[in-house]
């Protein structure tokens, strides 16, 4: 196999690791959202931006209050999602590291 | 015992160097009144990993969680120095007996907390071998 074509054959690799971690992620967003009329889990949005940058957001106003998980004492927070939602991105960070990883071992 | 450790060794870093705020601990009552800053800690055990290196899987265990610090103070600017000095205290730190903690991020702006306070959270990334 020819450099130029390895090198393709090796983007096309982390592009396809990327396509799917990034899914995964939106899909466990939305799933672990907690649901009271339904709007913060219907207004996650994922947007493809080119081929290795994804945009994934929620533009609802008290989205930061419900996940950043729940703090004794504080307002805010849903006891759906006690945690939040940033041990959910540091998962799929450390899942991306892994696979990115794997295809140069 | 290994998943408790890394939260033990981080919090018993804060009890013994922490001195700007008073300190908040998961299960633990905590009065913020008379108090114009303080820091909430919690500890979010995430994912195990067998480090094996034969591949029979009887080598060491990582254990990966996620360390929250709450920064509460009573305007933004001062919840952001806060946030900051977190950061600067904890990041590419080893507590304890062997808990590494990755650098600092923070997650989000200052948002109003509650009784005109402003909270702004502080993640991080917590790997302990066994």
């Amino acid at each position: 196999m020819s450099l130029s074509k390895e090198f393709e054959n090796l983007l096309d690799q982390k592009q396809k690791i990327l396509n799917k971690v990034v899914l995964n992620l939106y899909s466990e967003l939305v799933r672990a959202t907690p649901v009271d009329t339904g709007t913060l889990k219907t207004s996650w949005e994922l947007k493809k931006v080119s081929s290795t940058h994804w945009v994934l957001s929620n533009n609802m106003e008290y989205a930061e209050i419900i996940f950043r998980g729940i703090r004794p004492g504080v307002k805010g927070g849903s006891k759906n999602l006690p945690d939040g939602v940033y041990p959910i991105l540091q998962k799929f960070n450390t899942q991306l590291e892994l696979e990115l990883a794997n295809i140069r071992a | 015992m290994s998943i408790a450790q890394a939260k033990i060794d981080i919090e018993q870093y804060f009890i013994d160097t922490w001195t700007q705020t008073p300190i908040a601990f998961d299960g633990v009552a905590f009065n913020h009144s008379g108090v114009n800053d303080w820091i909430s800690l919690k500890y979010v055990p995430i994912q195990n990993d067998s480090y094996a290196m034969d591949g029979n899987l009887n080598g060491r265990i990582k254990y990966n969680g996620q360390f929250q610090v709450f920064c509460y103070a009573e305007n933004v600017p001062l919840t952001y120095a806060l946030a900051d000095d977190v950061i600067s205290f904890l990041s590419s730190r080893i507590v304890g007996i062997g808990t590494s903690v990755k650098v600092g991020q923070p997650r989000g702006n200052a948002i109003d907390a509650d009784n005109n306070f402003y909270e702004m959270l502080v993640t991080f990334e917590v790997d302990f071998y066994a």
